[in-house]
């Protein structure tokens, strides 16, 4: 066990300079960030970005090239480290014809538990997410929502310091949504340190303190959702035009020359507009007369969606 | 689809490059022994008071269907014991014959489970007879003087039929034993499949209580899937088991955590599901067939006999038989279950170290 002193006493995980290569393509490329006790931080990026690359560093599972990683003062790189995190991976990795408590328990033996503190362990995982009620039914029969739930469950049963969580609401209805975040807003609350993975950045918004934006390897800004939108956009509003059809070259040199970035194939644009919004009715008619087939002109706040865009030049699809 | 394959290499071997090797080995594990090249090896005790016996012998090597390995002069139970650990396939006493002072009376030694050696030989017995005891005189013989007086006796004092049964239940256990380890163990695909294992890697205490639970799930349920065989090989064909129990509820563990180490080994070497259970289930049937829970062993030609050796088949229908046949002391499993124990050892270990790699992929 390499304990190194950490000056950020709450830090639970440190990101510094993280590099990984795979074969000629860079997929981490210094990326350092931290992650405290009691914080959700979520790592923003489309497919490909190289979140799924830095879960698996953390997780050990692909060690860096350069920089290093490091868990409640642990070097999640070290061989038999057993460094102390939960996973909660994307997919449903829970027994579907077991229940959840009999999940449970094999996965906390799993997890080394003392014979003795399994059945005390289960049912404060399954209260946490509160699946006591539904804890003896068939796993196959309860909710999507509820399977999601009982997926986080088995990755806090330890009580891990750090839970890293790969796209958790993936696939679940807004109710069971909700129900997620409560659990992970609970969690947060009790002092456990949170890093999720997310292209959904409506969730990022709502449910993060702090959100990395990841693309193409690189960390390109952290910050608090409302911060990031600050430091872009100031104070003023974004300007959103959509086309019926994709924009051809001169309604295209007109937007770019506006300000304005494209996505979904050139059909949307938007970013803020040169001159201010005042411009707009200009803008409008100029497009016009490019040959451009407006769909909607509207004005809306920034999100960080916006950011994203601002940032990248790309769009995730939401 | 086709280039798919063609720049598969894992599908590649599994289409063309295992179906061949297996081909090759189950052609040369069943020409040899269905075609009539089975010789079996006789030991022979021969009184020197028996009339003509070297005669006898030397029409019977004549015939080419045996291969007469050992001669004892007036020590019987020699010949049984070469028969009881197999070192050879049945024997033969010649003695004289009290009532006629002409002929010899014979004792086959047999292994029931090796039947069809003590019927050629009997077959042998016959031609060989007719040859050096009857012939010379021929005309002034009855019909029943061209037939010999042959005794059948078990090389044991066991019950007649017990070994090949044992032998039988042994071998489709073990059989089954195999096959349904490694379906067993595949189960590690699905598991990596939804993201269990990935979970469980990044856990406090990795993939090893994992791997180590399958091995011990897989144990146990050989151990009830040999149990059921044995109990109806008990109950419906009179195999002693009460009375061998403690040895061949060793040797059952034993092979059943072979059977486990074995197929954990082999499904974790391979990237998918696919090819793992076509490797493994193509290695256990060569295993099966080589191992003699196919067609016994000693039917097979020598060099296929020794390769059998390599096979946990092999070494536990070793002590099965040495348990329930020879009657052997427990000291003389001390070698077969030593090679069953490393193989289930290095199995689990060459497991654990795999599975790890099975998570990164």
């Amino acid at each position: 066990m390499a304990l190194i002193p950490t000056p950020e006493t709450a830090d639970v995980l440190t990101v510094a300079a993280a590099t990984r290569r795979w074969g000629d393509r860079i997929a981490l490329d210094r990326v350092s960030f931290a992650v405290h006790a009691g914080e959700i931080f979520a790592l923003i990026g489309p497919n490909g970005a190289g979140k799924t690359t830095l879960i698996r560093a953390i997780t050990g599972r692909a060690p860096l090239h350069e920089g290093h990683i490091h868990i409640s003062g642990q070097d999640a790189a070290l061989p038999g480290s057993g460094t102390p995190l939960g996973l909660v991976p994307q997919s449903l990795a829970v027994y579907p014809h077991l229940t959840p408590r009999e999940n449970l328990a094999v996965f906390a033996r799993l997890a080394a538990t003392p014979p003795a503190r399994i059945p005390g362990a289960v049912q404060t995982a399954l209260e946490r997410v509160g699946l006591d009620a539904r804890a003896n039914d068939r796993t196959a029969n309860l909710s999507g929502g509820m399977q999601r739930r009982l997926n986080i469950a088995a990755g806090i049963l330890h009580d891990p310091p750090l839970l890293l969580l790969d796209e958790p609401t993936v696939g679940v209805d807004v109710v069971a949504r909700e129900a997620i975040h409560h659990v992970l807003r609970t969690l947060r609350r009790q002092g456990m340190a949170i890093l999720l993975t997310t292209h959904d950045l409506e969730q990022a918004g709502e449910l993060a303190d702090r959100v990395g934006v990841l693309s193409h390897g690189r960390l390109l800004a952290t910050d608090t959702p409302g911060r990031l939108i600050a430091d872009t956009f100031g104070s003023q509003r974004e300007l959103l035009v959509s086309l019926h059809d994709v924009a051809g070259p001169s309604a295209r040199s007109v937007l770019e020359a506006g300000g304005l970035r494209s996505a979904y194939g050139g059909t949307v644009w938007s970013g803020q507009l040169s001159g201010g919004l005042d411009q707009m009715a200009a803008l409008e008619c100029t497009l016009g007369a490019a040959g451009a087939d407006i769909a909607e002109v509207r004005i809306r706040e920034p999100s960080l969606r916006s950011v994203f865009f601002h940032l990248t030049g790309e769009d995730i699809a939401p | 689809m086709l280039l798919g394959l063609i720049r598969d290499r894992g599908a590649l071997a599994m289409t063309f490059l295992v179906p061949s090797v297996f081909f090759l080995v189950f052609a040369s594990i069943f020409a040899a022994s269905s075609g009539g090249n089975f010789r079996p090896r006789v030991a022979v005790g021969a009184d020197p008071r028996a009339p003509e016996s070297e005669r006898f012998l030397a029409e019977l090597r004549a015939g080419r269907d045996l291969e007469i390995t050992t001669v004892f002069e007036q020590n019987d139970e020699a010949v049984r014991d070469m028969v009881r650990r197999g070192r050879a396939d049945v024997g033969l006493l010649m003695q004289p014959d009290p009532e006629s002072p002409r002929r010899p009376r014979f004792i086959v030694v047999h292994d029931p489970a090796r039947n069809v050696a003590s019927q050629i030989l009997r077959a042998d017995i016959q031609r060989a007879f007719a040859i050096t005891y009857v012939i010379p005189g021929a005309a002034g013989n009855a019909l029943s003087s061209f037939t010999p007086s042959v005794a059948v006796q078990a090389a044991t004092g066991g019950a007649a039929g017990s070994n090949e049964v044992a032998y039988s239940a042994g071998a489709v256990a073990l059989l089954f034993l195999l096959l349904s380890a490694v379906h067993g163990a595949v189960s590690l695909f699905e598991e990596r499949d939804s993201g269990i294992i990935e979970r469980v890697v990044a856990g406090p205490a990795g993939t090893r209580p994992l791997i180590d639970g399958k091995f011990l799930y897989l144990t146990a349920l050989g151990i009830v899937q040999i149990s059921v065989i044995f109990a109806l090989a008990w109950t419906v064909h009179g195999v002693d088991v009460p009375s061998h129990w403690f040895g061949w509820l060793v040797t059952t563990a034993v092979a059943a955590a072979s059977a486990a180490g074995l197929a954990l080994a082999l499904t974790t070497m391979f990237p998918t599901r696919h090819q793992a259970l076509t490797f493994a289930n193509v290695t256990m049937l060569i295993l099966c067939a080589l191992g003699g829970s196919m067609i016994p062993r000693f039917l097979m030609p020598p060099l296929l006999r020794q390769a059998g050796w390599i096979t946990p088949n092999a070494w536990a229908l070793e002590a099965y038989t040495s348990i329930f046949w020879r009657g052997d002391p427990l000291t003389a499993l001390a070698v077969p279950l030593s090679i069953l124990a490393v193989v289930a050892g290095v199995g689990l270990v060459l497991a654990r170290r795999n599975a790890r790699r099975l998570a990164e992929l």
